[in-house]
């Protein structure tokens, strides 16, 4: 399962859209205010619920409507990514993702991505 | 406030090699604001430390609390009853009152202690006091040379002073600089005409720890016997 942490302004809409395609039973979406919200004991939890990757999706760079959200999301996704290395799992499990509401593209090629981190990790790990 | 920061997680890890029951304690007060050990910081180090026992088969129990002030023995009365290991995300003070507290307990830092200062911005801190004992703040427009000076120089700054930052580092206001613009304004620049002698370190840290005693605040008998030292 891949979960997604969506900002309600950019990425729930084009995570939204992009599921109207199809191919998408194995993405969980989370709508939240502001990617800057998701904390990260949060994503943490998902991985202890078994999330095998996690994405954060909020807005482009210096468009957030809360000023830096997604920056400090970024920053956040960055430290995780460490945290997870170090308790045990391997990389790129948790990716930032800066997208526009009708950017659909952007979130499916995300996914996608994290599909391939996800395939070829260890079982073990996953 | 004090200021701490979070451990590495790996040191982390490792210091809990060979626990069973764990507590991870947060504290409300300073750790908190310097986002290094307060409730949320607790709830996410217990997520961790669960999810990587569970991917390690470590079988750790843990839990977390998180109480008002670490560094008073009436506010860590929740923690009665736990047994195991608590890893402190309060400051050196507040670990050392639980130890003091539940002496069967073994308790483990999170946190590096490291300061006493203030908030600069957001997710700045930076020292303000040394906590030297002797304060001299009124001669020196409120900035204390002994913290922020590299020097603690006590009579005006040195001669690595340039466009008002240290030499130890661009990063590094002046200290004495500060004074300086700080007493302009107040115009009170007279004060530094003053001679600050050179300053009494017996209330410092040299002495060992130091005890400080409101004698008013003191019950019973023994206040009788704190009057008695002074």
């Amino acid at each position: 399962m891949i979960v997604c942490y969506c900002c309600s302004r950019s990425g729930m809409p084009a995570a939204l859209k992009a599921m109207e395609v199809g191919d998408m039973d194995d993405v969980l979406l989370r709508e939240v205010p502001c990617t800057g919200s998701v904390e990260r004991w949060e994503v943490l939890h998902a991985f202890r619920q078994g999330a095998e990757g996690v994405l954060v999706v909020g807005c482009l760079l210096e468009n957030c409507a809360h000023h830096y959200g997604n920056e400090i999301a970024g920053r956040r996704a960055e430290t995780l990514e460490k945290m997870l290395v170090d308790l045990g799992l391997s990389q790129g499990k948790v990716v930032m993702v800066h997208l526009a509401e009708h950017q659909s593209h952007r979130f499916r090629q995300a996914v996608e991505a994290m599909r391939a981190t996800v395939r070829s990790t260890p079982e073990e790990e996953r | 406030m004090i200021i701490a920061e979070r451990k590495p997680l790996t040191e982390v890890l490792e210091m809990l090699d060979g626990s069973g029951e764990i507590t991870v304690l947060g504290c409300r007060s300073c750790t908190a604001i310097c986002l290094a050990g307060g409730e949320k910081e607790a709830k996410e180090m217990t997520e961790a430390l669960s999810l990587h026992s569970e991917l390690k088969g470590k079988s750790w129990s843990i839990r977390p609390i998180t109480v008002e002030r670490a560094c008073e023995k009436e506010f860590i009365l929740p923690l009665q009853g736990v047994k195991g290991t608590v890893l402190s995300l309060a400051c050196g003070v507040g670990a050392q009152v639980v130890q003091e507290m539940f002496p069967a307990l073994q308790v483990i830092p999170g946190v590096n202690t490291s300061s006493m200062g203030a908030p600069e911005g957001m997710g700045v801190f930076v020292e303000k006091c040394a906590g030297c004992g002797d304060c001299i703040l009124h001669l020196t427009a409120g900035i204390c040379p002994i913290a922020r000076c590299a020097k603690s120089l006590l009579n005006g700054p040195c001669g690595g002073s340039q466009n008002g930052k240290c030499e130890v580092s661009p990063e590094t206001p002046c200290a004495w600089d500060q004074i300086v613009r700080s007493l302009t304004t107040q115009g009170r620049l007279d004060l530094l005409e003053r001679n600050i002698p050179p300053k009494d370190w017996r209330p410092s840290r040299s002495g060992g720890p130091r005890r400080t005693v409101n004698v008013e605040a003191v019950p019973g008998d023994a206040q009788k016997a704190w009057r008695d030292t002074e």
